[in-house]
């Protein structure tokens, strides 16, 4: 029985098949009225003729009708059936309704081409966007499963084991021919419909398997499983023929090695891709602009580099697709083409394909000339055309990206190309303006072509003046004058800042904060710390919270301090220690709040302080000074030991050569206190031989011959010292050097016999003939006057000849200032005071700065700024003999303002300093006598006037003396003691230290002419007085 | 036999002066050593070069004889960036360009160029001419150390 079914349903499908080969197509009857078989057949009708639309209704039809049948042989036409449906839906793009035909087929038996059905359900399920389904179907397909019929299905039919009826009236070889013409018969849509078990499912072919591996890397990239991604791209890209669907696998397998950031791996894809066609694709374009962007954000510069410049040209793709256009033409019978651009009336853009011999302002309709109708491929890739012409524009985008790419991957003439031509297409746009201003910083680093940077900039800014491009190109061109150290450069930039229109950009705002810091530190540079206060103000106050907050809060604090507002600084620099406990100066701020409370005088806090530095940052920049400074406190303590620890401490851990100058020389200052004058010479021999060209050999030399004189060997400290003036004394800023000069001064006045000063000399003025160098010139000039007491001379001349004192070294600004103060011309004081306090605030030669700056205050009455001056210098000099001139003046002003017990107290300080004796005693007691004459006490004055030409007439050629005399008899006069008056004015002329002075003209007035005759007579015949006026009471004490 | 020949004449012709683009004055990387009379040439050649790719090349060339190995860069670089799909005259222009940045000083940049050279035509004749540089380059930054 089961064979006898067997037979017939083998014979009756082939008969069906037969039929449907043999039978005509007819009209399509009522679906209602066919039986199956009719349905069939007018199924298999239409496949025959490719009808497959039409094919669709009798199928779905037999499926319903045949819904309920559970016979084996039509379970199985109804499977046939069902993969028939998929594969015509699949071929008619309806991806749904194939996936559901295709899904019932897989998962109902008899299944007999699974490997077919699952991988046309993988393909539609992808189509359809059912990923994940996507993935299972194609990793089914890719198991080759194996056909599955229905169980205790029969196997081949034998004919001769057949009876007469079962045979259907066919002879045994009849039923043979019908079974080779079934098998021979190909598995494409157009073939007949049988439920007969079909021959053994056949592999897939490589272009399938390449199909289904492309699908499922696909689906696992649109689920961003990369890593699984890897393999089947890596399969299509290996066996694939089609070159663009091979590159269009390796643009895909390097977006997925990027997510997996395997970048090397990427890169060795990407140069594979270079080689290839697959650039023209489209797609791939479209692709390797966004890969390029992601490794441009992963800092993979060199890859990305490579991507964007494979990114072609929108003109170049057309031309390309235009050629394969064309080509897909003649092969389908069609005449050539050329791509024209044209927009509708809404003003969308419009691809047209104009033929190739027709007028190129009109196109001409295909079928209406009864032209072959277009391959699909074709129409597909003219859409593509249509979509890429339609994008918006990339290329500037590309090209400006290349530029930076260049300019990050360190081809600087590559970068500087692309962005100059971006920025030249586009010049007022945003876009442009950025590449302008990336390309004017290329051109300063790494180019280094200031000048054509300068000349650019300036042209752009002459032009421009709102938005981001400014302030971007201000700040290249500060950067370039940064790098220039043209500071002064900088500065010009200011007032083309200050001309930019304002914005609240977050970014414009930040970049004009950043360019008015650099304004500051740029006066910070030139010294000129007011203004480097403001700007650091200006900073703090219009861009609040900004990234350079707290660096601007630190250098405005350092401002402070170069302008010697200790306090401010204190209280700046503790609010930022405050305000910023993890902050990047911290260390710094800490020890210049140390600096600060020393200038304070607070000494014992400001150890304190340096302790607290020195003990928390001992690896901080600032280490070495805070030793250096506490060191110093030690030192003036008298705790020498303790402080030359420190300096050795601060030389061992000096980062900078100006560290390590600082400690040496204190240390050899400490070490010459004691006349330890061979570790003098040991500490400085160490400190050339570490620093050598970087050290201060200038001052090393001084110190060395400092030491050789101590021991004996003067000729040869003359002989280094005038070596080390000639080979470093052209260079203004070594201060060694004018250590040497007055040095010098003072061996060769006491130590030198006359010829070997003589001879100095004359070597010296050699070196002055053969030197070109200005400073050292006048440095020359200037030990040759000191040596030969023609300071003043000197001065005078300097004063005409110099009209600015920025390249005059300390040595020559003290000689100017000397020779001014003989002159009472006090009209360059605060100038040069300045450029001491600013270049050269250790410099010894500043004292005589103060004294002009001082008196030239105190002449124009501005007493409290001249109480200022005398009380720095104070604070500097001490009880130097050169600083007495600060405590008579603090008694002068007070002495102006009728602070008589201040003043007298004052001027009283003087007699008790040992080193002031001489002229300022006398000068000093003088003023006593001021002090009482002004408070209305003339006979103390009186008392104080006569010890002055008791006791000082010797000194400053007998002038105090004089004056005293004067004011003397002025008191007696108050006093009513005309007698007295009259001999004190005798006496005066009597008194050969003053009686030739100018003031002795007032008393020979007073005496009369016959008086003058007589006393000049009895000097002549040398009479000696002795002359003394007594006040009874209290008198000078 | 006249017609043979003017065509014989003709065809040598067309021949020179398609031949002329492909120089042998010029090497695969540009040619720094030219005599006067071959930089003549060169820039009587450049009038009758109408490919952009092949004029810039040439006009670097040029540049690069005449001692502005600077001048010659920013030329090349010309080529690199708007022609950088002519692959007739890409590799020999990236391969001047790293032999210019050496010839400025500018190892770092010819190091870079170099290398990626190497990346992207790596199995090539090109490259091998890049790993020579690219030693060059080695050896010029150790005798600057």
């Amino acid at each position: 029985m089961r064979l006898r079914r067997n037979i017939l349903r083998l014979i009756g499908g082939s008969m069906i098949s037969i039929l449907c080969v043999a039978s005509p197509a007819f009209a399509q009857e009522d679906l209602a009225e066919l039986s199956a078989s009719g349905l069939l057949n007018e199924a298999a009708k239409n496949l025959a003729v490719e009808n497959y639309g039409a094919a669709i209704p009798y199928l779905t039809r037999y499926l319903d009708l045949m819904e309920n049948t559970e016979d084996d042989r039509v379970v199985a036409l109804k499977q046939v059936v069902r993969l028939k449906l998929g594969k015509i839906s699949a071929y008619l793009d309806d991806s749904f309704s194939a996936v559901n035909y295709l899904k019932q087929y897989t998962q109902t038996l008899p299944c007999y081409r699974p490997r077919e059905a699952w991988k046309l359900l993988a393909l539609n399920l992808y189509e359809s966007g059912q990923v994940e389904l996507c993935i299972a179907a194609a990793t089914n397909a890719l198991s080759r499963p194996l056909p599955k019929g229905l169980p205790n299905q029969s196997k081949a039919v034998k004919t001769e084991e057949l009876s007469k009826d079962e045979m259907g009236g066919f002879t045994a070889r009849q039923i043979k021919r019908i079974e080779e013409e079934a098998a021979k018969a190909g598995e494409d849509l157009s073939q007949g419909i049988s439920g007969d078990v079909p021959d053994a499912e056949p592999d897939y072919t490589v272009e399938e398997l390449v199909l289904l591996k492309m699908t499922l890397a696909e689906a696992y990239s649109q689920l961003e499983n990369w890593e699984a991604s890897i393999d089947p791209y890596e399969f299509v890209i290996e066996n694939a023929s089609a070159e663009d669907r091979r590159g269009y696998a390796i643009m895909q397998m390097v977006n997925s090695l990027i997510e997996l950031e395997q970048f090397d791996e990427a890169k060795k894809f990407i140069v594979e891709l270079y080689h290839t066609n697959a650039r023209y694709d489209i797609r791939v374009n479209m692709a390797l602009m966004s890969a390029a962007a992601a490794l441009y954000a992963e800092a993979e510069y060199d890859s990305s580099l490579m991507l964007y410049r494979m990114v072609l040209p929108r003109s170049n793709l057309v031309a390309y697709q235009e050629d394969q256009i064309n080509a897909l033409r003649r092969s389908a019978g069609l005449p050539r083409v050329d791509i024209q651009i044209s927009t509708n009336e809404t003003g969308r853009i419009e691809t047209l394909f104009g033929n190739k011999s027709s007028d190129l302002s009109q196109t001409v309709s295909e079928f209406s000339e009864g032209l072959p109708p277009k391959p699909i491929a074709l129409v597909e890739m003219e859409e593509s055309v249509g979509v890429l012409l339609a994008l918006p524009s990339y290329e500037e985008d590309v090209l400006f990206r290349t530029g930076l790419l260049f300019a990050r991957a360190g081809r600087p003439w590559e970068a500087v190309t692309a962005l100059e031509s971006v920025a030249d297409r586009d010049p007022d746009g945003e876009r442009g303006q950025e590449a302008f201003a990336e390309f004017l910083m290329i051109l300063v680093d790494p180019l280094e072509k200031y000048a054509l940077a300068e000349k650019r900039g300036k042209q752009f800014l002459s032009t421009y003046v709102a938005g981001l491009g400014p302030r971007r190109v201000a700040h290249a061109l500060t950067r370039s004058y940064q790098k220039q150290e043209l500071w002064k450069e900088i500065k010009k930039l200011l007032p083309v800042i200050e001309q930019f229109a304002s914005s609240t950009d977050s970014t414009v705002l930040q970049y004009e904060c950043e360019l008015y810091y650099m304004q500051a530190i740029a006066d910070m540079v030139l010294l000129n710390y007011p203004s480097a206060r403001a700007g650091f103000e200006r900073v703090l106050i219009d861009y609040p919270d900004s990234h350079q907050q707290e660096s601007a809060t630190y250098w405005h604090a350092m401002a402070q301090l170069f302008l010697k507002n200790h306090k401010e600084a204190f209280d700046e620099f503790e609010s930022y220690v405050a305000t910023w406990p993890n902050g990047s100066w911290l260390p710094s701020a800490a020890f210049h709040s140390g600096v600060c409370l020393f200038g304070m005088e607070r000494y014992d806090e400001a150890h304190v302080r340096f302790t607290q530095v020195i003990e928390a940052w001992p690896n901080a920049s600032i280490y070495s000074d805070a030793c250096s400074m506490r060191g110093d406190l030690l030192a003036s303590k008298g705790m020498l030991n303790e402080a030359q620890r420190d300096y050795e401490e601060a030389i061992a851990t000096a980062r900078l050569p100006r560290q390590a100058t600082y400690a040496v020389f204190q240390m050899t200052a400490l070490f010459d206190l004691e006349e330890r004058y061979d570790e003098i010479l040991v500490a400085v021999n160490a400190y050339l031989d570490r620093y050598g060209d970087e050290a201060d050999v200038a001052k090393a030399a001084f110190w060395i011959g400092k030491t050789k004189i101590a021991q004996g060997r003067i000729v040869e400290a003359v002989e280094a010292y005038h070596e080390a003036i000639v080979k470093y004394g052209g260079n203004i800023r070594q201060d060694g050097v004018d250590l040497i000069l007055s040095e010098l001064v003072n061996v060769s006045g006491r130590l030198l016999e006359n010829d070997e000063r003589e001879a100095l000399k004359k070597r010296l003025r050699t070196s002055l003939q053969e030197s070109d160098n200005v400073t050292l010139q006048l440095r020359l000039r200037v030990l040759l006057a000191s040596m030969e007491g023609t300071v003043i001379e000197l001065g005078k001349q300097l004063i005409s000849e110099l009209d600015e004192l920025e390249q005059a070294p300390p040595p020559v600004l003290s000689v100017i200032c000397d020779a001014s103060f003989e002159q009472e011309d006090y009209s360059r004081a605060a100038e040069i005071l300045n450029i001491f306090q600013t270049r050269y605030e250790d410099s010894d030669f500043m004292r005589a700065a103060l004294k002009l700056r001082g008196f030239g205050l105190f002449s124009a009455g501005e007493y409290d700024e001249a109480l200022k001056v005398a009380s720095e210098t104070q604070a500097l000099y001490g009880t130097d003999p050169s600083a007495v001139w600060a405590q008579i003046m603090k008694g002068r002003i007070e002495l102006q303002k009728e602070e008589f017990d201040a003043a007298r107290k004052t001027f009283r300080a003087v007699l008790s300093v040992r080193e002031w004796r001489g002229e300022p005693y006398a000068e000093a007691t003088y003023y006593l006598g001021q002090v009482e004459e002004k408070s209305g006490d003339p006979r103390k004055a009186f008392g104080w006037y006569q010890r002055v030409y008791f006791q000082y007439k010797g000194y400053a050629n007998g002038y105090w003396a004089a004056e005293a005399y004067l004011t003397s008899a002025r008191c007696l006069e108050q006093l009513g003691l005309k007698n007295d008056q009259r001999n004190t004015f005798r006496a005066m002329l009597f008194d050969k230290y003053v009686n030739q002075l100018p003031q002795a003209e007032e008393a020979k007035t007073a005496l009369g002419a016959a008086e003058v005759l007589e006393i000049t007579t009895l000097l002549l015949q040398g009479t000696q007085t002795n002359w003394v006026v007594t006040l009874d009471a209290e008198g000078a004490e | 036999m006249n017609r043979n020949f003017c065509i014989l004449i003709l065809l040598a012709a067309a021949a020179f002066s398609f031949g002329s683009e492909q120089t042998t004055a010029v090497g695969a990387e540009g040619n720094s050593t030219l005599s006067k009379s071959e930089l003549r040439a060169m820039e009587q050649q450049l009038e009758t070069i109408t490919d952009p790719a092949a004029r810039l090349f040439f006009q670097a060339n040029i540049e690069r004889a005449k001692g502005d190995p600077e001048q010659a860069l920013q030329t090349l670089s010309k080529l690199i960036v708007h022609h950088a799909h002519s692959k007739k005259w890409i590799a020999r222009s990236e391969l001047m360009s790293a032999a210019l940045y050496i010839q400025l000083g500018m190892l770092d940049a010819a190091d870079v160029t170099a290398r990626q050279i190497q990346a992207l035509y790596e199995g090539t004749e090109t490259a091998e001419k890049a790993t020579v540089l690219r030693a060059e380059i080695e050896k010029l930054k150790e005798s600057v150390e």
